[in-house]
């Protein structure tokens, strides 16, 4: 496992030197890292612990604001925002980490609460920009290439954290609250703790990963709040495997692929066949398709045939 | 007036999670479905508004049927594996989102409202004055709830539907069908949502996105109602909370930020009143 890790992290080093005349795949593939990086962050709360954190655009979106209000206003540069951001996407987190006291769906619900009202607050405040949103100025630190690689620092870093948290006594006590949240409080683990410092590390890189974003994009609209974004993040993570290493980034490869090409064919069914997807997965697939046992399957339509 | 047609909402809400166990997040979109019936009705046909109800508690009904009947036969599976119902959440999810990308195609984005000609007219009752639609439809969700308190109270099924929301396994045990009649239940539900579609497109301007702002009040009164407990009387009481505390904030907040109110309240009821106004602490 380890060493097709590494052989993955070293052809994605390597990769843009194939690509180097052609920005647009180069684009593609530091926006994949992105959402790698994003889905394996979500994981570790999502995932492992198993809490719905449905509301993530809320963590990403403030990572973004932050990052863009303080180049914009106090001229910081926003490699330095970032962390800012993911400070502020953690005081999120403190914020409705009482909810993780509740049943899991209610917690979805009230980290749903979060981007919403953050998302009505920018809307009517001219001072982040409203409905235009808050946009950089490119200087001289700001190249694709470099993105690439700082992404792809940020994905790799993150599947080591995730792969130190699930051989840790941490990550066990992560997983016995996911299968059963009483029975683990029963055996001694402190349930609410644990999940709150899995809620913390989640939102601290996505609020990270968000202000990444603006910087890359260089604008942040309010739509950053949209929870449509969760919902991909969390279908990402599902496709492959809730609470596993690998799921999250087969899964973030794919479904970041398959939605591309919907998004760029049938524009306006798109978030219909994203759903109509995340259906299927959840009914079919519910271990994520690395799980699923392809080769029963095919012998199984080979025998009907 | 407002709190009766909240009631309605909710109602439908708390007996799917008394049913499942869970929240259905799909609500909204069914509420949402009753509107764009009612609004479909009144603008071919010239249907009224009111008679417009029954068809939307069919329709959602049969939605509701296929929904769970996509889900039953992994419905156990879900309840048993993996973290807190993140797969139950995400199926309804999925399905919220496949209604409003349908609705966005079949009816347009542009908000919708239903204004039937009688709409403007006022009753003055001792100086305030309440138009007849408002009227209308707090009368009618009375009538409902009335009507669903009576068939949960003195009918075989609605008796067994409770016995099914208190306790499952003893339900079963005492020869209850409780597979068919969580189905059953749960199309109620669904229907439920319909009808309150249709009294609220009578005063709400509604768009395919607005499944959530639905959602999100109804998630509101089942909270203050003692979450789960699927008693009419609580549910009608979290109403009335509700519509009060938003008017007053309506009065008070900035138009712009009137959105924010749900939000807020429904966080602030999470973070400070999780179990209900009736509740005790954990």
């Amino acid at each position: 496992m380890k060493k097709v890790f590494f052989a993955a992290a070293v052809f994605f080093m390597l990769l843009p030197l194939l690509l180097s005349n052609l920005p647009y795949y180069l684009r593609i593939l530091t926006l994949l890292l992105f959402y790698v990086s994003l889905c394996l962050s979500w994981n570790i709360a999502g995932g492992i612990a198993g809490q719905p954190l449905l509301g993530v655009s809320g963590f990403i979106g403030i990572g973004a604001y932050i990052t863009t209000f303080l180049a914009e206003y106090y001229s910081i540069h926003p490699l330095l925002g970032i962390w800012t951001g993911g400070a502020g996407a953690v005081t999120l987190a403190l914020i409705i980490s009482p909810c993780l006291k509740l049943r899991g769906d209610f917690f979805a619900i009230g980290s749903l609460t979060i981007p919403g009202i953050l998302y009505v607050i920018t809307y009517n405040s001219e001072y982040l920009g409203s409905c235009n949103g808050l946009t950089l100025t490119p200087d001289p630190l700001h190249n694709s290439l470099g993105f690439y690689y700082i992404f792809l620092f940020l994905a790799i870093a993150l599947a080591c954290i995730t792969y130190k948290i699930l051989s840790s006594n941490f990550g066990l006590r992560l997983a016995a609250i996911s299968n059963d949240e009483d029975l683990a409080s029963a055996t001694g683990v402190n349930v609410f703790f644990v999940k709150f410092q899995a809620l913390l590390l989640t939102a601290f890189f996505s609020g990270l990963l968000g202000g990444l974003y603006a910087y890359y994009l260089l604008s942040v609209l309010p739509n950053i709040y949209d929870f449509f974004w969760g919902l991909q993040i969390m279908l990402m993570c599902i496709t492959g495997g809730l609470g596993t290493l690998t799921g999250p980034i087969v899964g973030a490869s794919i479904i970041y692929l398959l939605s591309q090409f919907i998004a760029t064919t049938f524009l306006q069914t798109h978030r219909l066949i994203i759903g109509i997807i995340l259906i299927i997965i959840v009914l079919k697939f519910p271990k994520g398709i690395l799980a699923f046992d392809w080769k029963k399957f095919f012998a199984r339509i080979a025998r009907t045939k | 007036m407002l709190g009766g047609m909240y009631a309605t909402i909710a109602i439908g809400l708390t007996m799917v999670m008394g049913i499942l166990r869970i929240m259905n997040l799909a609500h909204g979109s069914l509420i949402l479905i009753g509107c764009y019936v009612t609004y479909f009705l009144f603008n071919q046909f010239q249907i009224d508004p009111f008679l417009a109800s029954p068809i939307s508690f069919l329709l959602t009904f049969l939605i509701g049927l296929i929904i769970i009947r996509i889900m039953n036969p992994v419905r156990s599976r879900m309840r048993t594996s993996g973290g807190a119902g993140v797969y139950q959440i995400l199926y309804f999810i999925g399905m919220a989102y496949c209604v409003e990308n349908l609705l966005v195609l079949i009816m347009t984005p542009n908000p919708r409202s239903v204004f039937p000609p009688y709409g403007l007219n006022t009753l003055n009752i001792g100086g305030l004055s309440v138009t007849y639609i408002r009227l209308a439809s707090f009368l009618f969700s009375i009538a409902t709830l009335a009507c669903l308190y009576i068939i949960l109270t003195k009918t075989y099924i609605g008796r067994s539907l409770r016995a099914l929301i208190q306790d499952e396994e003893a339900a079963l045990m005492l020869g209850v069908n409780t597979s068919r009649l969580a189905t059953i239940g749960f199309c109620i539900g669904c229907g439920l949502a319909g009808i309150s579609g249709t009294l609220l497109s009578t005063i709400y301007i509604f768009n395919p996105y607005s499944d959530f702002g639905f959602l999100f009040k109804a998630i509101c009164i089942v909270i203050l109602a003692g979450s789960g407990r699927a008693s009419i009387l609580g549910t009608f009481a979290g109403s009335f909370i509700l519509a009060i505390v938003e008017n007053i904030g309506i009065v008070f907040a900035p138009p712009a930020y009137v959105p924010l109110l749900d939000y807020i309240i429904l966080l602030a009821l999470l973070l400070f009143l999780p179990r209900g106004i009736g509740g005790r602490r954990a």
